[in-house]
């Protein structure tokens, strides 16, 4: 079991008492993430599905930063960077970055299953063995005929 | 008492600004995305909104542009409270006319700080 520290922010606010809600928040744009991304056409991906997978991590990452969850926070905020630039068209989507995108949507859920993890424990550990987006570097311009090969 | 409207997608953010809010006196109401707000803004008076960015139907930008539309709304001050800090990003809620720009992860003594300045 992770650190379950009371983690009081300023102004004495009690922010734990808002944890339990932050879960089960996390844990329904992860699922929604999950199932989106199975579920999205690499060969034609929808700006609207792209543009709610990148909402859905940019919410995990907001809250995350703001209730103390280091390793999620930086997680979702790697995925973040990686999904602003597919909805921007600055890359195309692939195979292997749906995958990693997916591997780092399933480490996330660890977190939060096991309380969220505040930059340590063994969840933390797991998390960092698995490849992450910021591990991968991404070539390839917008949609486009010619696409480079992708490192990772 | 100074009325709030907070706008976020997320319940606990909205939960935690709400709880900071009214523990400084604050009276507040809660919107979940631009368009709630925006419904719930023609039918009462605010005297600051304070909301995200990246919301489902509408985003924060949108919704500032469409409440400095409203002549009851023209000089009220609109805070956009987020995590994205790039430059443009901030110069486009500028342009639409936000008062100020928050990043989160934000500490509840920074926001009543900021809130008391507003309201001086």
């Amino acid at each position: 079991m992770s650190d379950t520290n009371t983690d009081h922010g300023g102004a004495g606010i009690d922010l734990s008492q808002f944890y339990q809600v932050f879960f089960e928040e996390a844990g329904e744009n992860l699922d929604r993430m999950e199932q989106q991304l199975l579920a999205v056409d690499i060969e034609a991906a929808d700006d609207e599905e792209l543009n709610s997978i990148f909402r859905c991590a940019h919410s995990v990452k907001g809250g995350a930063a703001t209730f103390g969850f280091a390793d999620v926070a930086e997680l979702t905020h790697q995925m973040e960077t990686l999904l602003d630039r597919l909805r921007r068209h600055e890359l195309t989507p692939t195979a292997p970055m749906v995958d990693v995108l997916l591997q780092a949507s399933q480490a996330s859920c660890a977190c939060r299953q096991a309380g969220c993890c505040r930059g340590g424990g063994p969840i933390a550990a797991a998390a960092g063995k698995r490849r992450r987006p910021s591990d991968c570097t991404w070539s390839g311009a917008a949609r486009g005929p010619a696409e480079r090969p992708e490192r990772c | 008492m100074q009325s709030i409207l907070t706008v976020d997608d997320s319940a606990s953010m909205r939960q935690m600004v709400t709880f900071t809010l009214k523990s400084a006196g604050y009276h507040v109401v809660e919107a979940v995305d631009g368009q709630d707000a925006l419904e719930k803004s023609n039918s009462r008076d605010f005297d600051l909104v304070l909301t995200d960015q990246n919301m489902p139907r509408m985003d924060g930008i949108t919704l500032t542009r469409n409440l400095r539309n409203n002549p009851k709304f023209k000089t009220t001050p609109i805070l956009i409270l987020t995590t994205e800090s790039s430059d443009q990003m901030k110069q486009a809620g500028r342009t639409a006319g936000a008062t100020g720009w928050l990043v989160k992860p934000f500490d509840p003594a920074k926001l009543i700080e900021v809130m008391k300045k507003v309201f001086r």
